[in-house]
């Protein structure tokens, strides 16, 4: 999950480096995962260099656990 | 086949990140076109260990956009010459190589492909299913019935070569010429002062040196992190498997979008197939049974008679994909800093030219004229060299 800049008031570069650059270095990434079959959409906290999966919660959540 | 060196120098004038067949073969050619011998390779593992170990062999130019057809039949033109060049078999075989269609959809892309093909003085053209039965007779044309084969685009130059041996034959290549290759020693840091690199911070010592080469394939965004340059690499896993050996039945490379499935047959008898990638993110070189599985069952779609023979192994290479489906090559905002990245699932073909670009474009400090397509500042002009349509699955 990343945050977008303000597209009125941000650079072009900042903006170009919004929509393609990635912090693809391997390490705990929290996600949007979708339950298929009942269409729910959650929160993954995922590692990306062990393939685990740390924790999962509603979206509902996410002010409190982003704040940890 | 070549020496150990001891201890790394002092300094260098050109540090490479990566022993595989891309940084061995930039070695190779900034000591044979270049005169510059006084290079490090470094390789925190074992030489050709990563995607040059981890790959399928196949070699093609059947591209989509010109900078690409350009750029992978200049490669193609390169591994006709190198077992004879390194005076070392490379079992560079020339097989034909057929995407399959399957649908309308496929077939327009194929006749796409075909005329920008031509156009360039690549040999590709749409065949009729008819044609592909007579060069794969064991094919079940129908596909069990739901998907029929329609017709494929054919590029009699698809080749294979022995992996390995590649890397090898750059590493014999660039050790006689004077080239240091060191294996097990990680880099752990890069030095940059005013915007240039200064050094490289290694397992084995520091070294000083104003160039530095990048050739790391699935481990790119974390050398990138280390002089804090963002990319839009997002590594996947890329998962392949063998049979066990059978008899020469399948000449040609036989790739089926649609299916999601590619297959050809090596010279020691085994059938080696992949598909597409694994769909999210991950840094890991394991394997899944879901992947083994639903590659079968679009093997036997394909020949159903293939249901009784048996898979050896399988593997996993990590795959730094990106947004368009092409690589990102030459220079950076880090001066000194020069990049061979983004080789996603298509980096085995193109070992030869991306060496012989890159070693231009370190030697002389400018972008290699078939590189400029490929620039890490494209994305920031939204001038993208969109290449999904050749470069996804079939490969």
């Amino acid at each position: 999950m990343r945050a977008a800049p303000e597209p009125d008031s941000c650079s072009d570069a900042e903006w170009t480096a919004y929509l393609f650059n990635r912090a693809s270095v391997p390490g705990v990434k929290r996600e949007w995962w979708c339950h298929t079959p009942s269409g729910y959409w959650f929160i993954v906290e995922r590692d990306t260099g062990r393939d685990e999966i740390l924790a999962t919660y509603d979206a509902a959540e996410l002010p409190a656990r982003a704040g940890t | 086949m070549f020496r150990t060196p001891g201890r790394l120098k002092n300094g260098y004038d050109v540090v490479i990140i990566g022993g595989g067949g891309h940084g061995l073969a930039a070695a190779y050619y900034l000591a044979r076109d270049h005169g510059i011998r006084d290079i490090a390779v470094l390789e925190k593992g074992y030489l050709g260990g990563g995607n040059t170990a981890r790959n399928t062999t196949i070699i093609r130019s059947n591209y989509l956009t010109p900078e690409g057809v350009k750029f992978y039949d200049a490669s193609l033109s390169l591994w006709a010459g190198l077992s004879e060049e390194f005076d070392y078999n490379l079992f560079y075989s020339e097989r034909g190589h057929f995407t399959l269609a399957h649908s309308d959809a496929d077939l327009r892309t194929a006749h796409w492909r075909a005329e920008v093909n031509k156009h360039f003085g690549v040999r590709s053209e749409v065949v009729d299913a008819a044609f592909v039965k007579k060069r794969v007779p064991r094919i079940d044309l129908a596909c069990g019935g739901h998907s029929p084969i329609l017709g494929a685009l054919y590029h009699a130059p698809g080749a294979i070569a022995r992996h390995d041996a590649v890397a090898w034959g750059y590493a014999r290549g660039a050790d006689r010429q004077g080239v240091e290759i060191h294996q097990n020693t990680e880099v752990l840091g890069i030095d940059v002062r005013d915007g240039a690199v200064a050094g490289v911070r290694t397992s084995r010592g520091d070294i000083s040196t104003k160039r530095v080469l990048c050739a790391v394939a699935g481990s790119t965004p974390r050398i990138l992190k280390l002089i804090g340059l963002d990319s839009p690499l997002v590594v996947h896993p890329l998962q392949a498997m063998v049979s066990e050996p059978l008899k020469p039945w399948l000449d040609p490379i036989i790739v089926s979008s649609s299916l999601h499935a590619y297959v050809s047959q090596s010279a020691r008898g085994e059938l080696v197939m992949g598909a597409s990638l694994d769909p999210c993110e991950l840094h890991s070189t394991r394997s899944t049974l879901d992947f083994a599985e639903g590659l079968a069952v679009h093997m036997l779609d394909l020949f159903p008679f293939l249901s009784e023979v048996k898979v050896n192994r399988q593997w996993a290479g990590m795959a730094d994909m990106t947004p368009d489906f092409s690589p990102i090559m030459g220079l950076t905002p880090c001066d000194g800093f020069f990049l061979d990245a983004g080789w996603g699932t298509w980096g085995f073909k193109a070992t030869p030219i991306s060496g012989k670009t890159m070693a231009q474009t370190v030697a002389t400090g400018v972008p290699h004229p078939l590189i400029t397509g490929f620039s890490l500042e494209r994305f920031a002009r939204l001038e993208l060299t969109g290449e999904k349509g050749a470069a996804a699955v079939g490969h």
